[in-house]
């Protein structure tokens, strides 16, 4: 089936022309494109086909996102949604949540924004003050969100909260599906390192929630978002947000002797990265949680990305403007790639601990 | 990862028979307990054409069992000389051409004359560098990759238990943040090295092009962790881990030993690497040996 649907993907991209941008799963969004790759099957491959789903494997949906991200595609639009609210309601929501979501979610009808960070609840998500009270069969969320990437488009907000206190800050917090539409919410930009605008804080202020929106076991958040941080860390996103970038240089011809030595040691990391996040694919088609794996993925995964931008570096002032424009989005986009989903110090420390 | 029963089977043995060796031992000694056990033999049947996975991965095994012990033997090299060409007898050592002279002064067969000494304390001779067929190559490789390998596990391991156990500032050590960070990137270094290592042992049953690739790479991947491994196992374990009773020592030696071997190569392959975007990306894909790996 792989080959198969790596051929699908080719074709679709070669029938929808756009602009490749380095970092395109985050910062390049086309809700039409996104509309579009549904109608195609390109969307939820890997979720149950009577969920609006392709009935394949998690391996399947590596070999889509591969090949969008290879090229560039504006991805930002079903991102979120597609990548990690989908798998964790078909992992942790009732089955009534999931006809809900899943669905629309597989058509880029519903899209998402992710709000776990806090402003004082980064690499340390436990520590997170937004809470949830009850209100009846339904709740109230009030808390600060922030770097909710795409709030401001989103239809909908993932929100992690606190919904009891414990002895064990790990205890009591519970996830959420919230509208960004509802009364209460206030979604302010944050420019990035280029003026755009991607990310935002959302205030939420006595925000209710239908009881039926809240994902999985009440106070069982933290060990169901832990999983989902497999799917957030542990894809081909996390090493490929500068591809576009070393791509337009071999195509260009830019590549010199030097440059050529360098390429080796880049071929070399893809090969690596490219291994490690098919054997987490397959951890997660096996039901499995790999939660180290991905972090190892994603931490070698920036630093891949740091080295593209360093080997074209020299080879700039001999490219087109086309070109630079991928170099100053890769640049641009590099510190903060190197933070979501979890900064690299973080990262080594999870790792280290692991046996 | 993908892991061979036959390759675990052997590792585990020789990791059991190496156990309680001493280092640096009787070399003869230790070299006829590897014979009587049949570990110098493991290759003697290899096809060239079409080399069976199964005793690649036992040789793998035994490389990687000794490796990790920090037993310093002319193991790989013997059985990359007797790969589909068997000596008469089963306890000789044998060089090839493809491990550069390392070990060629003791050899059973030649008259090799001693240049020097390597950091493992190998005796090597200046061998003229043969044309060597790629697949005779690689088989070589990918036993110094797996010599490699297993001494790097074993320096992580030493380095883990060493800053779990020893206290200070009334803590282990693993409680200091950079400590962990440090360890951490460690064994980002290992998994590089395991999985560079596994692709072009994959790929000695495939095309020329997609071996020369994944030898060429796996050679830049070991040349810029090996190294990094063993220094910082050593800013792990503290000042105690050069010595001759630590455990790390010997693993260092060899990492090093090893590592230089390599240096030879240089940037031979690095033509395997092509500037194209589309090859580039086919061969960058995990091999397809598999039922459920990746198509390109």
């Amino acid at each position: 089936m792989t080959e198969e649907l790596r051929r699908r993907v080719r074709d679709f991209l070669a029938a929808h022309p756009f602009t490749p941008r380095c970092d395109s799963w985050a910062g390049s969004y086309d809700l039409d494109f996104s509309r579009e790759l549904g109608k195609a099957g390109l969307l939820a491959v890997s979720w149950p086909e009577r969920l609006g789903g392709g009935g394949g494997t998690a391996v399947d949906r590596l070999v889509v996102t591969e090949e969008l991200l290879r090229a560039g595609a504006p991805l930002a639009a079903h991102w979120v949604g597609e990548r990690q609210i989908g798998p964790t309601l078909l992992r942790h929501g009732s089955p009534e949540l999931q006809e809900e979501f899943c669905p629309p979610l597989a058509r880029a009808e519903c899209t998402f924004a992710l709000g776990m960070s806090e402003p004082d609840a980064g690499s340390d998500l436990a520590s997170l003050r937004t809470s949830a009270v009850r209100d009846g069969d339904g709740w109230r969320i009030t808390g600060r969100k922030i770097w909710t990437s795409g709030a401001h488009r989103a239809s909908h907000l993932y929100v992690l909260a606190r919904t009891s206190r414990e002895a064990d800050r790990h205890d009591g917090l519970t996830e959420f599906v919230v509208a960004l539409d509802s009364p209460g919410i206030t979604v302010t930009p944050i420019l990035d390192l280029r003026g755009e605008h991607h990310f935002n804080e959302v205030v939420l202020d006595e925000v209710a929630v239908p009881g039926r929106w809240a994902i999985g076991r009440v106070g069982e958040g933290w060990r169901q978002v832990v999983g989902q941080l497999a799917f957030e860390r542990g894809g081909p996103e996390r090493f490929l947000s500068t591809y576009p970038l070393l791509s337009a240089v071999l195509a260009a011809g830019l590549v010199d002797d030097t440059a050529r030595r360098g390429l080796r040691a880049l071929a070399a990391r893809l090969q690596i990265l490219r291994a490690w996040v098919l054997e987490t694919a397959q951890v997660l088609d096996a039901g499995g949680s790999p939660v180290v794996p991905a972090a190892t993925s994603k931490y070698l995964g920036h630093e891949f990305e740091l080295s593209v931008i360093d080997w074209a570096r020299p080879l700039m002032p001999r490219a087109t403007p086309a070109v630079r424009a991928l170099y100053d989005q890769a640049l641009a986009a590099s510190p903060a790639s190197g933070i979501r989903g979890g900064a690299a110090p973080v990262m080594l420390s999870m790792i280290a601990r692991d046996n | 990862m993908t892991t061979h029963t036959l390759e675990a089977d052997l590792d585990a043995s020789v990791s059991e028979v190496i156990a309680g060796w001493e280092r640096p031992g009787d070399l003869r000694e230790q070299w006829r307990i590897a014979a009587e056990l049949g570990w110098t033999t493991i290759l003697d049947d290899l096809r060239a054409d079409a080399p069976e996975q199964d005793l690649i991965d036992a040789a793998c095994g035994a490389v990687t069992a000794l490796g990790r012990g920090g037993i310093a033997l002319p193991l790989r090299q013997t059985l990359v000389a007797r790969a589909g060409t068997p000596l008469s007898t089963v306890d000789a050592i044998a060089v090839h051409s493809a491990a550069q002279g390392i070990w060629a002064p003791i050899a059973d067969a030649g008259a090799f004359e001693e240049a020097g000494r390597d950091l493992a304390n190998r005796p090597y001779s200046l061998v003229p560098a043969a044309e060597i067929p790629l697949r005779r190559t690689a088989l070589s490789e990918v036993l110094r990759l797996q010599e490699m390998l297993g001494a790097a596990q074993g320096a992580v391991a030493e380095a883990r238990r060493y800053v779990t156990e020893r206290v200070q500032f009334g803590k282990p050590l693993a409680a200091i943040p950079a400590v962990r960070t440090t360890l951490g990137q460690l064994k980002v270094d290992v998994r590089q090295l395991e999985t560079v290592t596994h692709e072009v042992r994959l790929r000695l049953s495939g095309d020329d092009g997609a071996l020369a690739f994944a030898l060429a790479t796996a050679r830049e991947v070991a040349a810029t962790v090996v190294p990094r491994i063993a220094q910082t196992a050593h800013q792990l374990h503290g000042a105690m881990g050069v010595t001759y009773e630590a455990a790390l020592h010997w693993r260092t030696r060899l990492l090093w030993a090893d590592c230089d071997e390599g240096a030879r190569w240089g940037d031979d392959g690095a033509d395997a690497v092509p500037v194209e975007e589309t090859a580039l990306w086919s061969l960058t894909a995990p091999y397809s040996a598999g039922t459920n790996a990746i198509s390109r």
